[in-house]
């Protein structure tokens, strides 16, 4: 029989997961890579599979069948489990695939096999692509880890993702008007209702006023949106929660920034500086007005360098 | 052309006697935004707020942000947490 899936097991003790296959008597052959006796697995409901190696290490593990439609289902959730295989690697049949653990799977969301209807990927996964490629038929869709999918480019959908939650890491993420398209696409495209969820935060960008009818749209059919936001736009922040040095600026929780176009997200949170301390002032726009706002702001001027040049003259020269 | 050189001095005392601050300021923290345009960490000009007080900072390019100092601060108030949902 052919091999229809491989994938590496990396420094790791304990695979364990799920198989499931066309009929009862389509089987799959595993060999765990160590020498050990193969396994058969066939069966329509979940057919469990755990392999302890005893010890941790690097095997490949092969997957032989009659054809690549004999594997329908693949779940490797064994906490702390390295795995890793391309996604281009599946076999075509594949209907259903999660993958959590510590795995570093990779590859594109096109080389999905087309009939995925379940997606789900997290550990330190390094899934980039776009999303218009997901398979047409796709109901639920997690993607998580250190995936930097970062593209939409419009679809018709004509399956509904009730599950739909991507969260990115920088550089990866949506821009703000690839976002606002995904939301308005699922919005025209299909009904939302009660216990559906909508993700879209880590490092995608916040959707604009271009898409807010649309998410009080979904809301109102019951679905939850969540989605990014970003800080006020040259505003001072105190950092209050940050993944690693605050999208690579150095900065870390404490620590104070003036907003430019950071995504704020589950990960990285701030509070914006409303007063001034004891050693601190209000700028205003007039002389002895009450508008607080800076008189002039000069295009270009760099905010968060480390020191600038103060003058402080009695009036206005002239 | 004496007297040019002295009216030249005078008025350059004029113009510095004018100056209240003029130097470095490290870790500056600025808020530019409408509204809550303000400095902070900055303790050495923080006793010249009146309202009429012109400040001008410059980066390290040149580039200026001028307005003018209305009042001290009173205490560090931050907005509540944002971040993760919309």
């Amino acid at each position: 029989m052919p091999v229809i899936f491989s994938f590496d097991v990396i420094n790791t003790q304990i695979i364990s997961g799920v198989f499931r296959t066309k009929s009862a008597s389509d089987a799959i052959t595993v060999d765990w890579g160590d020498g050990s006796a193969t396994q058969n697995f066939a069966g329509t409901s979940n057919q469990a599979y755990s392999k302890d190696y005893g010890t941790a290490g690097n095997r490949t593990v092969t997957i032989s069948a009659a054809d690549e439609s004999v594997l329908t289902r693949f779940i490797m959730n064994q906490t702390g489990a390295n795995i890793t295989f391309d996604l281009a690697d599946l076999p075509s049949g594949l209907a259903y695939f999660t993958c959590y653990g510590s795995n570093t799977v990779t590859g594109n969301l096109a080389d999905l096999p087309v009939g995925v209807a379940n997606f789900e990927c997290g550990g330190s996964n390094t899934v980039t692509g776009n999303l218009s490629s997901l398979p047409i038929g796709l109901t639920y869709f997690i993607c998580r880890g250190a995936n930097t999918i970062s593209q939409y480019s419009g679809k018709t959908w004509t399956t509904k993702p009730a599950t739909f939650d991507l969260r990115s890491i920088y550089p990866g993420g949506l821009p703000s008007a690839d976002i606002d398209q995904l939301i308005n696409d699922l919005n025209d495209d299909l009904a939302w209702a009660a216990e559906n969820v909508i993700t879209l935060t880590g490092s995608n960008a916040p959707p604009t006023s271009e898409s807010s009818a649309a998410i009080a749209n979904i809301r109102s059919e019951g679905a939850t949106v969540t989605v990014s936001t970003t800080i006020p736009r040259v505003s001072l922040c105190k950092i209050t929660a940050t993944q690693a040095n605050f999208f690579g600026t150095g900065k870390v929780v404490g620590d104070y920034i003036t907003a430019g176009t950071q995504t704020l997200s589950t990960n990285n949170k701030v509070q914006q500086v409303l007063e001034p301390s004891t050693s601190g002032v209000k700028i205003v726009s007039s002389e002895s007005g009450t508008t607080q706002k800076w008189t002039n702001i000069e295009s270009g001027f760099a905010f968060n360098e480390a020191s600038y040049s103060v003058r402080v003259d009695k009036k206005r020269p002239v | 052309m004496i007297q040019l050189v002295g009216a030249l001095m005078a008025a350059s005392k004029l113009r510095q006697s004018t100056i209240l601050f003029d130097d470095t300021i490290t870790d500056l923290r600025i808020s530019a935004s409408d509204g809550t345009a303000l400095l902070d960490n900055c303790a050495a000009i923080s006793g010249f707020g009146n309202g009429r007080s012109w400040i001008t900072i410059t980066d390290s390019a040149g580039k200026k942000l001028e307005g003018y100092i209305k009042l001290k601060g009173t205490g560090e108030v931050l907005e509540d947490e944002i971040g993760g949902i919309s």
